[in-house]
């Protein structure tokens, strides 16, 4: 066990030095984000509110997306850290030379992903709580849900960064993931748009997403569009997700080692 | 020691012809029925121009890839099967500027690449400082290594590859691109880590004053299966000339390009004529 | 011409056998994400209320009409832009651009291969997007007049030249990746592609001018949506046409000088 959190920090402070000072990070996890955070935001300038779901005005409305935005961040920046490492770790050789260690793989491919998530959404993080405290949906009294808050986001986007890192040691060319995963995600996992108001395909795609149950546990804790609803169904496929995807990831490492110790396919040749 | 018997890799090599083609499946040979041994506080060299299939060879022992047939095994135990265990005991050092992160220092390097193998961190320092010290990166060891020149960032592979305390040690070209005085550098220390703290090592080069240097016993590979093998005296002696005009003893390069050609059936028609009726053996395999 | 035509050549092969849909699968993606989720929001969650207000501002055109114009042209812009912008730093990775600085050929004909062979790529989408778009209920009746083509030719024309500029920014921080998705981000923020500019502060629409993709859509949606001749938009033409030849100059200077030191360095 200590071995295992030793080789997780050593993962996490990697990742910090690795991406201190990167123009890449700044770029892509702060400033893209709140220009596509503006955007949306005005993308709902056209249309009158009527308080259908509980988003009454502006106000409301950039609650919702600040949790949406922060989430899908949070999850998105997995996706692209996934990728840029798992490319980069091949190009120098590196992550050949982290599978020469007798190091514990599932620890490896978890603090790799807890390191870039502490790394490169805390900006974006700072940008969207600001938006919640100046939005009054994070205020003194519910300041207490803060932590919890943050606690399962961290904590789910650690084991869907997981999932991804091991799917990205078993292909080189698994940017088509990238695609895959970022338009459906948007649209699909309640980020911008209520899932509630999807008709009933929609519905059944988002159910798909683990960041939709994360989103809506999220919205609950911190008390937005709250009414009525029964968050214990929501707890449980979130949970189901986390289980799904860390059975995942474990027979994905499994896989890998074993195709690697086949091909030897952990570095461009 | 390790010991390796009949061992083969063969890769399997997916080609794409069109967008929309079915990927088709080569099988290329890489290395083909090699036995070696590697003992402890020896330097064993494998000698074989690019392409030979020495990498593979090195990536198999080392446990990286797997052997498609043949048996390896490390003090008596399937290094095959128990790969982890193989791995704690291991490392490789590789010629060339890659398998370290630029944008960390040196120490933090070693201090990355420690903790992978479960090193207590008071240990973990001490080792750093003194591989430090034994690689001459004191200096320069807060420095990030993309600011490196060749020779340091070799000298850090160096350094990365001993901080297992490895029992063995894989050495893939470890002076390649790097300047004289900086290879013989590197060069003594992997006479002293053999020497004196008694670590098998396993060298591959093609330097060959290099093997001639360093290697207490060599293997010549060619087209991946092993064409000669011995001491470097007993592989002049397989070509031991008549005395010539000039006495001058053959050089190691001279006695492989020899190995290599007579391997591949091309005859060298110059040399023949020096030799012993032009008809020499191999202690080959 | 002969350049410009073995430009075009060299460059389909290459994308043809090298990673030859994930460029576009992600814009035309962009693109539909654009489209389906202001249709979202318009028909599920605020079902239909669209204010007066907007109405006035995109001088009567439908909701999802408005969107789908320019999200399409945005990605028409994206598109060229991208390709234009990386065709040299492209050949500098592969190294070889100091093949190319050393022809004596211009570079116009070499950039016009450049532009032939991704107009292509670039129109099919376009048109996928559209496609799309009107299976989300956008009227695209009026797409296939005169004055609409025009209108589409005269914005790749202005995507041409601000590309241009693009490729020397690119080769000069040697970057790509942050400089196209910054700019591509930026642009479809302030040019009027979601929502009228009219909702944004008074400064950033004034900053959003120097993209020739503000007069530009403004001018596609004038002739489909609202059925008038290109003619009749002459303000919009003499700005996109204005911007061109400002980001047309801009770059040729500016890859005169780049070339110039990029020799330098080949030769220093």
């Amino acid at each position: 066990m200590r071995n295992i959190a030793r080789i997780m920090k050593a993962e996490i402070i990697k990742q910090q030095q690795y991406d201190y000072h990167s123009y890449f990070v700044w770029f892509s996890l702060l400033i893209w984000p709140v220009l596509g955070f503006l955007e949306v935001y005005y993308t709902y300038k056209p249309f009158a509110f009527t308080g259908y779901l509980g988003i009454e005005d502006g106000g409301d409305l950039l609650a919702f997306l600040g949790t949406g935005y922060m989430a899908y961040t949070c999850f998105w920046s997995m996706v692209q850290n996934a990728w840029s490492m798992s490319l980069q770790e091949r190009r120098d050789g590196t992550l050949e030379m982290a599978f020469l260690t007798p190091a514990n793989r599932l620890a490896m491919n978890y603090g790799k992903a807890l390191g870039a998530l502490i790394q490169e959404v805390w900006m974006f993080g700072c940008f969207c709580l600001f938006v919640l405290f100046y939005t009054h949906t994070l205020n003194w009294k519910n300041l207490w849900a803060l932590p919890l808050f943050l606690v399962l986001l961290l904590f789910s986007s650690m084991v869907w960064g997981g999932m991804l890192n091991a799917v990205f040691l078993y292909s080189r060319d698994a940017s088509m993931i990238m695609d895959v995963f970022d338009a459906p995600m948007i649209l699909f996992a309640g980020t911008r748009i209520p899932v509630q108001c999807f008709p009933l395909w929609a519905k059944v795609i988002s159910l798909l997403f683990p960041l939709t149950y994360c989103l809506n546990i999220i919205r609950f804790i911190l008390g937005i569009q709250s009414r009525a609803h029964n968050i214990l169904p929501d707890l449980a496929g979130l949970f189901l997700c986390l289980a799904v995807m860390a059975g995942i990831t474990v027979f994905l490492i499994w896989r890998v080692e074993k195709h690697n110790r086949e091909t030897g396919e952990l570095q461009f040749f | 020691m390790i010991k390796a018997e009949h061992l083969s890799k063969t890769y399997l090599i997916k080609e794409k012809k069109h967008i929309f083609g079915k990927k088709e499946e080569r099988k290329v040979p890489a290395v083909r029925d090699i036995s070696l041994e590697i003992p402890k506080g020896n330097i064993t060299g494998i000698l074989g121009i690019n392409g030979a299939g020495k990498t593979t060879t090195i990536r198999m022992l080392s446990s990286l890839i797997a052997p498609a047939s043949g048996t390896l095994t490390m003090d008596g135990v399937d290094a095959v099967k128990h790969h982890l265990w193989v791995k704690e005991r291991i490392n490789i050092i590789s010629g060339g500027e890659r398998n370290l992160y630029w944008r960390l220092t040196a120490r933090e390097n070693l201090r990355y690449f420690g903790s992978l193998y479960g090193i207590d961190r008071k240990e973990l320092e001490k080792r750093i400082r003194e591989l430090l010290k034994t690689v001459g990166l004191e200096e320069a060891a807060d420095i990030p290594v993309e600011r490196y020149s060749k020779g340091m960032k070799q000298r850090l592979q160096i350094a990365r590859g001993l901080i297992n305390e490895p029992e063995y040690l894989f050495l893939d070209e470890p002076t390649l691109g790097l300047d004289i005085l900086i290879a013989k550098e590197i060069r003594e220390l992997i006479l002293t880590l053999a020497k004196e703290r008694q670590k098998g090592i396993l060298l591959t080069t093609h330097y060959i004053s290099e093997a001639e240097e360093l290697c207490d016993y060599i293997y010549v590979l060619d087209q991946g299966q092993i064409i000669a093998r011995g001491t470097k005296a007993e592989l002049k002696e397989i070509f031991k000339a008549k005395p010539r005009l000039v006495v001058q003893e053959m050089s190691l390069e001279e006695v492989l390009m020899k190995i290599i050609k007579q391997s591949r059936g091309e005859t060298d028609e110059e040399h023949c004529a020096d030799n012993e009726g032009g008809n020499y053996q191999t202690t080959a395999v | 011409m002969r350049l410009a035509w073995s430009t075009y050549r060299r460059i389909r092969i290459g994308i043809w056998r090298a990673v030859p849909w994930s460029f576009m699968v992600s814009r035309i993606t962009t693109g539909i994400i654009q489209i389906v989720i202001p249709y979202f929001i318009y028909t599920f969650f605020m079902e239909e209320n669209v204010t007066d207000t907007f109405y006035r501002y995109a001088g009567g055109a439908d909701y999802m009409t408005y969107v789908v114009l320019g999200s399409a042209l945005n990605v028409l812009a994206v598109s060229t832009l991208m390709n234009i912008g990386r065709a040299l730093i492209t050949e500098l990775r592969e190294g070889t651009l100091e093949m190319i600085l050393l022809s004596p050929s211009s570079r116009g004909p070499y950039f016009a291969g450049c532009l032939m062979e991704q107009t292509t790529r670039a129109l099919l989408e376009f048109g996928t997007v559209l496609v799309v778009g009107a299976c989300c209920g956008a009227r695209l009746d009026r797409i296939f007049t005169v004055s609409s083509l025009a209108a589409v030719a005269l914005a790749v024309f202005s995507f041409f030249c601000m590309g241009l500029l693009l490729s020397g920014v690119m080769l000069y921080t040697r970057d790509t990746y942050i400089t196209q998705n910054t700019l591509f981000v930026s642009m479809s923020l302030v040019c009027g592609i979601a929502f009228p500019i009219q909702y944004l502060p008074r400064w950033v629409q004034c900053l959003a001018q120097i993209f020739p993709l503000t007069p530009a859509v403004t001018l596609f949606r004038n002739v489909v949506t609202a059925g008038q001749s290109i003619l009749e938009n002459q303000q919009l033409i003499w700005q996109v046409l204005l911007l061109s030849a400002g980001y047309l100059a801009a770059g040729y200077i500016w890859n005169r000088k780049q070339e110039r030191s990029l020799l330098e360095s080949i030769f220093g």
